[in-house]
């Protein structure tokens, strides 16, 4: 059967506004909106309803609570062509909740989706030729019309007396019509035409995407059933019947556990999500500093993440590398080894699985290696038959090591993993990241990747306003006398920190200025300013933009580090003055110390 | 021989006793199912408070694009998009600043597929040509300079997205199959075949037990795949039209789907059915694109009518709309961290929410 014949099901979104409008249309008084007629630019009595009317309508029908979303219903049912406003130039295309604004329903014959040619360009060329045709002040033809029409002589050059001719006839037509009629007709018309050919600058809603490659009717075909395809519909089935299943209220609960869990990293529902402020908002990129994917002092949330599955800590790549510091430790750091290598093979380029996983055979898997890794001679045995079986087919060896290596990654998971949670190191992770105070810091910890990767920010960052362009002081180097004092080469993980690639000493990239403040290069005890007093923002020189009172960042940007350590009390109560606290274990070394 | 062939016809193996049986597998299938479902998803989480109203302006506003904007992806620090054009344009943007910062020129129209890969080093792109096409970002060459057709299709490109290493590209297309292909020799790794109709969308699962994929098609039906063996491991009907989108549940767990049905369904694999639709009565028109807040508990969907909707995920209603554009949200996408939704439209722009 020939494909092209079969009318594709009107797309459900058609049917949908179909449904609307005819319910809307009920002339029985109650159900549908009452039209009324009214005194409008024709001397006649047209019935219309208004805006108010349909939004009304729509508002009481689908539950609607608010104003605006039934007005943007109506206006996507006025866009398509369903109901137009009698008057174009008085009720628009945009519905509102306004009551002298008029609608009337759109005939059936004139519906958008009607795939009988009512809307080609010929039919368009004889609508205009009417109209030029008729009283040039009622029906004269926009500059666009105009312009359309124009070309479309040209084009059906042929065609031009057949052209003449049916705007003739329809002309004569009409004029044997009633008034009232013969105005219905002319608004359906112009609504119609004004759907099919917008104004310019108009949005073109009959506009399509790319058409589908399998029509219904070819996917009709494809689905029909064979021997084949019940056999493997067949072994399908079956399978699945196997499958363990759970019970439903389980499952569900599951989506509990794990919103309870995550709910706090999600930046759209907790704003300490995203500490010191989500940086879409702020224009302050500092949360993405501390975030980035090897810091120095790696964020609470992070950590803490880590703790949640072994998998966070793993695909976390700042975890992967402090769970491989604590298997150092543990002489376990080969296991870890192993199971990143495989990864890296499996998610390689098929030109190095060949050589990759003999190396990694030698490496880990072999009796003489020092490396060798801790797996069961029965999943040895599955893999070295493969390596036999596979050898010359490169594709087929990406998956080989998976039994060894799923092996290795719940050996991790079930016992180097709670030890590590249960860990100095760990703990220390956590400490070192609770006693960062992101909410009141000042200065930013980066990192040396960060400072690598993203080159100076460019000057102009545009503002939601338009009115004031921020000045971003672009000559900030990066150093400044002004040392945090959390320098890192005090804390307990520093050997760790050492093997990350910094490509910056410590001190110096924990000094890095925010790019949206002009610091003073000051003595160290920070800006001259005593405990307790804080730097007014329009002192700063080189400042054009002025801050609101309400600026939520203003209290933070404020304050201002001080030049000793501060208990930890404090630091929860006071909110103007920024404490740094050091964490107890720590030396404590004055700021001016400087670099060692 | 006369034996044999009386053999042959009481075998099993006529289509009617194939079909019968296939049809039998299925009731069980379905009974087994029917039991195991003691609660629905709302009775569920009737003990979740209700979330606060929370509101998303537009931040920036990324224009650039002299056509509708069929696509995005973010890259992984964050701050990067690629887009891609009906044009034939593909731009590289640092969307915190609103600088563009690559600009490419396809030899085709309708680029509906494009992909940041995982380095930040490589974008992907492809539509009318059938083709997908790798071009690596240097800051001083033209990207046009170095780029390589990686991927062949007979039709249609119609989502492309790297794997977790800027070596292999996952494709979908309008002839109705996905395909796994090693970037470096551009050869063909794996097919996965089992779509009636045209492949809209695919997403990689995220879950610690990798190595799957879902993909959904004009068939209304959602496929889940073994990336390994090339099979097809789990069915999700339910859509009554297209599904233009998947997106996988950040458990890995769950994905969810956006349709012309103008419903976005949640289908879980575990329970192997649907267990939440997301529709209202008034909103008709269709959804050409999702994606999840990285919590998972908002579902993010663009659809025909110009808006964003935002649902919650778990409680099934409404939290907000955007009236995010002047024409249709073609695509969407939640940053890597969470921080900010990105939507872009046939109104040739892009915004970034937050």
């Amino acid at each position: 059967m020939d494909s092209r014949l079969i009318k594709p099901p009107k797309a459900p979104f058609v049917s949908k506004m179909e449904k609307m409008i005819v319910a809307m249309a009920k002339s029985d008084g109650e159900t549908g909106i009452v039209m009324r007629a009214k005194r409008n630019l024709f001397s006649d009595q047209i019935e219309s309803f208004s805006g108010c009317d349909i939004v009304d309508w729509l508002k009481r029908q689908y539950n609607i609570s608010d104003v605006k979303e039934a007005c943007y219903l109506a206006t996507n049912l006025c866009q398509y062509g369903y109901i137009y406003p009698i008057d174009f130039k008085l009720s628009s295309y945009t519905v509102k909740y306004d009551r002298s604004a008029e609608y009337r329903f759109q005939a059936p014959y004139f519906w958008p989706f009607r795939k009988d040619g009512t809307a080609d360009s010929i039919k368009y060329a004889i609508y205009l030729q009417k109209r030029s045709l008729r009283n040039k002040q009622k029906h004269g033809l926009e500059p666009y019309e105009q312009e359309a029409f124009d070309k479309l002589l040209k084009v059906f050059a042929d065609k031009k007396e057949f052209i003449e001719k049916q705007a003739r006839e329809q002309v004569s037509e009409a004029k044997k019509q009633r008034r009232k009629e013969k105005i219905l007709l002319d608004l359906q018309e112009k609504a119609f035409w004004r759907v099919h050919r917008p104004p310019p600058g108009c949005i073109k809603t009959m506009e399509e995407g790319p058409k589908r490659y399998f029509q219904p009717s070819q996917m009709a075909a494809r689905r029909r059933k064979n021997k084949e395809s019940f056999k493997a519909e067949i072994t399908f089935l079956k399978k699945a019947l196997e499958r363990p299943k759970p019970k439903l209220s389980k499952v569900l609960e599951s989506y509990l556990t794990w919103n309870e869990q995550y709910q706090e990293y999600d930046p759209f529902l907790d704003p300490n999500a995203a500490l010191p402020s989500n940086p879409w908002v702020s224009d302050d990129t500092l949360f993405w500093e501390v975030t980035d994917t090897l810091v120095k002092i790696p964020t609470e949330l992070r950590v803490k993440k880590w703790a949640i599955s072994f998998f966070n800590l793993v695909k976390d790549e700042q975890g992967l590398r402090e769970f491989e510091d604590f298997l150092r430790k543990e002489y376990s750091l080969e296991n870890i080894r192993f199971w990143k290598e495989v990864e890296d093979m499996k998610n390689g380029p098929r030109s190095a699985i060949e050589t990759k996983v003999e190396w990694i055979c030698r490496e880990f898997l072999s009796k003489t290696s020092p490396k060798e890794i801790n797996v069961d001679s029965k999943t040895l045995e599955i893999v070295n038959k493969s390596r036999e079986e596979m050898r010359g087919k490169p594709e087929s060896m990406r998956y080989i090591l998976d039994p060894a290596q799923e092996h290795i990654y719940l050996l991790m998971k079930k016992d180097s993993y709670p030890r590590f949670l249960r860990s100095e190191q760990y703990i220390n992770l956590k400490e070192m990241a609770h006693n960062q105070p992101l909410k009141k810091r000042f200065f930013a910890f980066g990192s040396g990747k960060t400072q690598i990767k993203r080159q100076t920010p460019s000057p102009k960052s545009p503002r939601r306003s338009t009115s004031s362009e921020r000045e971003v002081n672009s000559d900030i180097s990066g150093d400044s006398p002004i040392h945090s004092i959390n320098t890192p080469m005090h804390s307990y993980s520093t050997g760790n920190l050492k093997d990350m690639d910094m490509k910056q000493t410590p001190t110096s990239s924990s000094l890095r200025i925010r790019p949206t403040y002009t610091i003073q290069a000051s003595p160290p005890t920070v800006g001259g300013l005593s405990p307790g007093q804080t730097r007014r923002r329009s002192d700063e020189p080189g400042r054009t933009r002025s801050m609101n009172a309400g600026d939520p960042r203003r209290k933070s940007n404020l304050e201002v580090p001080r030049s000793f350590p501060i208990s930890a009390e404090k630091r929860k109560s006071d909110a103007t003055l920024l404490s740094l606290n050091v964490p107890a274990k720590n030396n404590i070394v004055a700021p001016w110390e400087g670099n060692q | 021989m006369a034996t044999e062939a009386l053999r042959i016809d009481g075998s099993q193996d006529t289509v009617d006793a194939l079909s019968a049986e296939a049809a039998n597998l299925k009731k069980k299938l379905e009974e087994e199912k029917a039991k195991l479902a003691d609660m629905d998803m709302g009775e569920v989480t009737k003990k979740i408070e209700n979330m606060t109203q929370f509101n998303m302006k537009a931040r920036k506003v990324l224009k650039g694009h002299h056509g509708k904007v069929l696509c995005m992806d973010w890259s992984k620090d964050k701050r990067h998009i690629v887009s891609s054009s009906q044009d034939g344009k593909m731009l590289v943007w640092d969307a915190f600043t609103t600088n563009k910062e690559h600009a490419v020129t396809m030899p085709t129209t309708w680029v509906m597929a494009c992909s940041y890969g995982p380095t930040g080093d490589v974008v992907a792109c492809g539509g009318l040509d059938n083709k997908c096409t790798i071009y690596p970002l240097c800051m001083d060459d033209d990207p046009a300079t170095k780029k390589r057709a990686v991927a062949t299709h007979t039709s249609y490109l119609s989502c492309c997205t790297f794997t977790t290493s800027d070596k292999q590209i996952l494709t979908g297309s309008g002839d109705s199959t996905c395909a796994l292909w090693d970037v470096e020799s551009g050869q063909l790794i794996q097919s996965f075949h089992g779509h009636a109709g045209d492949v809209m969308s695919i997403d990689l699962s995220p879950s610690e037990t990798g190595n799957m994929f879902v993909s959904g098609g004009c068939d209304k039906v959602a496929n889940v795949w073994d990336m390994r063996t090339g099979e097809c491991v789990q069915m999700f009907e339910g859509h009554d039209s297209d599904i233009n989108s998947v997106r996988f549940y950040p458990s890995g767990d769950a994905f969810a789907t956006g349709s012309d049905d103008a419903t976005c369904r949640l289908f879980d694999l575990r329970a192997d059915r649907e267990v939440n639709c997301y529709k209202k009565e008034s909103l008709i028109f269709g959804c050409n694109s999702v994606d999840f807040s990285v919590s998972g508990r908002l579902l993010f969907g663009g659809y025909n009518d110009y808006t964003v909707n935002i649902w919650d995920v778990l409680k099934g209603h409404r939290v907000s709309i955007l009236y995010a554009h002047e024409n249709r949200v073609s695509c969407l996408g939640v940053s890597p961290d969470g921080t900010a939704l990105c939507t872009g439209s046939w109104d040739y722009t892009l915004k970034i929410w937050a």
